[in-house]
């Protein structure tokens, strides 16, 4: 019998006697928590407002900023992950909370990471004076913020899809709800997530310049890392710098693809939900280590031994085993109240904006803006409807061959990760260059790093399709065309929802970015609200920055109820998996 | 109750499903049933007839919208003790070994580890499938999950 990817369980005492894998592993261990505890203690060196750091654009000093960059990465992927877990759990689980929780998610999402940053920034220097533990945390927020809203999308729609006869069983068997958390909804959203993880990476290394570089509300610090590298170089129009970015970039994506989403990617093929055996991926090598190295079963006992004793510690309080477990109908009076509660906090944060907006804006200035967001959503809905008609077929080709699917992926990802201010240089010298209409094509910038969403997803939908129904519609002779619209349409539909929300609003998003584009000198200004937001983002007013991110969310609030929220019910309802 | 042999009794049950357009699908139309100790019993009917979701009352995993279901002399108003149901498509966690997948309802009862194994072990050899304990459900046969 083939070598199973799980850990031998019976026979426990011998496994943990070391082995030639582990002559690979403890090195690897011990430097890695060398390299940490380095990077951790240059982050909180001292520092003092007004400071230069001095960045360099020696390729040398590259293997050392992008070390700083990952671990900012990495410490802000711990964040979202706890974050999202939470959220979502607390989304899927209360009506009420649900009502509040996922409008907001859908504005955070808006809110653009220059937005937070500029609100944030002043704060957690205040934080950590005389350090540069603060801006450190800004910058780290501003990754967070990047990565978090997409994971908790997906683990809320996961949580809504677990299958009910797994639901049922996990009742029958009186697992607590802690238990069935753990036991069944995080383990039957793991392929989902890490797929999304592997996104939100990417989107994070697309913001990493936006983060690192911090120059909002007169702030204008670049911490070392690879985003300030990229920032520099733009800035002083470095072409040679910009490919030992590109170079150094494809390096650590890779790093970031053989050592975590290979393993985690092949780990996560057994929680999915399907009961034939299908072709097994070979293991990856890093995947084969962990398992086969004892290091790592030691790690692993004492993992499990702090678990069984968090499950025996929350034994010791008494479960309110007795009380009816049916749910209560829904009472109409809490529920009314609930509402007006709601009403009542919007109607008072709406009046309190207005007021702050209105002392300093004119009624023309806001229905101008009101304009300038009409137009970046007709920008939007264009770009994601062109992207869709590209991008759904080919991912739903390449989903269909697994062995494909590995391969082409780290080339998507890694052409989402590719941050696509590296591109801006080629399409504004293009624009200037053969005087093209401004207000085209810089659209596409807005789009670049946010199509591989629906890609990424289309893709991760097709694979997540049981094989079954490939195996029946193939047993029934159903035609192409059929095909398409019977099975793989509505088979990805929830998949393609999640995808292409995720990308409509990180379109919102880049339109801050894509609508101002800079080469050196060249300036070249879109009329839309992402390059109203960005450019009183930089002067640092305030009012109108609020009035520019409130019209933005208002806008893609209104889309995502409109449009993308129906889809969602309409996937949930009748296109579940069960 | 002056009969004490009986497990399980269902007295009155109706379920109606509640749809969006219609007033509701009635299911179950005043079933009477009960189950004695020592009795196998089968329910035939045709496809869609409401046989699961008679089960699925008297497990206590959804509530009858009128009469009431006791098992050993106590109404049953949620997942009852000691009652268990094997589902149409067996409800294995898929990420569980066969081993973990018994074990599932002795963990959250708070069973030790070393006899919830012990226990679990004993449970799969009963029905024949020691050698099988770190498969997964997916590995198996039909027949043998």
């Amino acid at each position: 019998m083939q070598q199973r990817w799980g850990l031998p369980i019976v026979a426990w005492p011998s496994r943990l006697r070391p082995n030639y894998w582990d002559c690979i592993a403890l090195p690897l261990v011990l430097g890695t928590i060398v390299l940490i505890a380095w990077a951790g203690g240059q982050m909180s060196v001292p520092y003092h407002i007004g400071e230069q750091l001095p960045i360099s654009l020696d390729p040398l000093k590259l293997p050392e900023y992008g070390l700083r960059t990952v671990l900012r990465m990495a410490l802000a992927l711990v964040a979202s992950l706890v974050f999202s877990l939470s959220y979502a759990a607390l989304a899927a689980k209360s009506r009420r909370a649900e009502k509040v929780l996922i409008p907001v998610l859908d504005i955070l999402q808006s809110v653009p990471i220059l937005g937070f940053l500029s609100i944030t920034v002043t704060g957690f220097i205040a934080l950590f004076p005389n350090s540069l533990l603060g801006y450190e945390c800004a910058a780290i927020f501003a990754i967070f913020t990047s990565q978090a809203w997409n994971m908790t999308f997906s683990l809320y729609q996961s949580f809504l899809g677990v299958p009910q006869d797994l639901r049922e069983a996990a009742r029958m068997y009186h697992l607590s709800p802690w238990q069935s958390f753990w036991q069944l909804e995080v383990p039957f959203a793991l392929p989902q997530l890490v797929w999304n993880m592997m996104m939100s990476v990417s989107g994070g290394w697309f913001f990493v310049v936006a983060s690192e570089a911090i120059s909002v509300a007169g702030q204008d610090v670049k911490l070392p890392g690879i985003g300030s590298y990229i920032a520099l170089a733009t800035e002083e129009r470095n072409w040679g710098a910009v490919g030992y970015a590109i170079l150094a970039m494809l390096a650590f994506i890779l790093v970031y693809d053989q050592l975590l989403f290979r393993p985690l990617l092949a780990w996560g093929q057994r929680f999915k939900v399907e009961q034939i055996g299908q072709d097994e991926v070979e293991p990856p090598w890093f995947l084969i280590m962990l398992q086969r190295a004892r290091l790592f079963d030691v790690m692993r006992s004492v993992y499990d031994a702090l678990i069984a004793l968090v499950s025996t510690a929350r034994r010791v309080v008494p479960r309110a085993d007795r009380r009816p477990s049916f749910r209560l109908p829904p009472s109409r009076t809490v529920d009314i109240t609930w509402n007006l509660l709601l009403l009542a906090g919007a109607l008072y944060a709406l009046v309190e904006i207005a007021l702050f907006v209105h002392g300093e804006v004119g009624t023309s200035e806001v229905l101008r803006v009101f304009l300038y967001g009409f137009i970046t959503l007709v920008r939007v809905a264009v770009l994601i409807v062109l992207a869709a008609l590209l991008w759904v077929p080919i991912g739903v080709w390449i989903g269909l061959r697994p062995r494909l699917a590995r391969r082409v992926q780290p080339v998507v990802q890694f052409l989402a990760a590719f941050p696509a201010n590296l591109f801006f240089p080629v399409v504004v010298s293009a624009i200037v260059a053969f005087h093209l209409n401004v207000e085209v094509w810089v659209s596409p910038l807005m789009i670049l790093g946010t199509q591989w969403y629906i890609l990424f997803n289309v893709i991760a939908g097709t694979l997540a399709l049981p094989t079954d129904y490939q195996f029946v519609a193939s047993n029934l002779g159903v035609s192409r065309w059929l095909w398409w619209r019977r099975l793989i349409l509505p088979g990805i539909f929830p998949a393609f929802v999640t995808g292409a929300v995720t990308a409509s609003g990180g379109s919102w998003n880049a339109s801050i970015v894509a609508e101002v584009v800079r080469w050196g000198d060249d300036t070249l200004v879109a009329t839309g609200i992402g390059a109203y937001i960005a450019q009183q983002t930089e002067k640092g007013d305030f009012p109108r920055i609020a009035l520019g991110i409130a019209v933005l969310c208002l806008y893609v609030l209104l889309f995502n109820r409109l449009l993308w929220r129906r889809l969602y019910n309409l996937a949930e309802e009748r296109l579940r998996l069960d | 109750m002056p009969d004490d042999s009986r497990l399980i009794y269902a007295e009155q049950v109706c379920k109606t499903y509640q749809t969006t357009d219609t007033p509701g699908r009635l299911v179950l139309d005043h079933v009477d049933f009960s189950l004695h100790e020592g009795e196998i019993v089968a329910i035939l009917g045709k496809s869609g007839s409401g046989k699961s979701t008679f089960l699925r009352v008297i497990a206590g995993l959804t509530p009858p919208t009128e009469g009431r279901v006791a098992y050993r002399g106590e109404i049953v108003d949620g997942p009852a003790h000691g009652i268990a149901m094997v589902f149409q498509t067996f409800a294995l966690f898929p990420w569980l070994t066969v081993l973990g997948n018994v074990e599932l309802g002795l963990e959250a009862q708070g069973v030790p580890r070393a006899e919830r194994r012990q226990r679990a072990l004993k449970a799969i050899d009963l029905i024949g499938l020691d050698g099988f304990e770190s498969a997964y459900p997916k590995e198996l046969s039909g027949g043998m999950r």
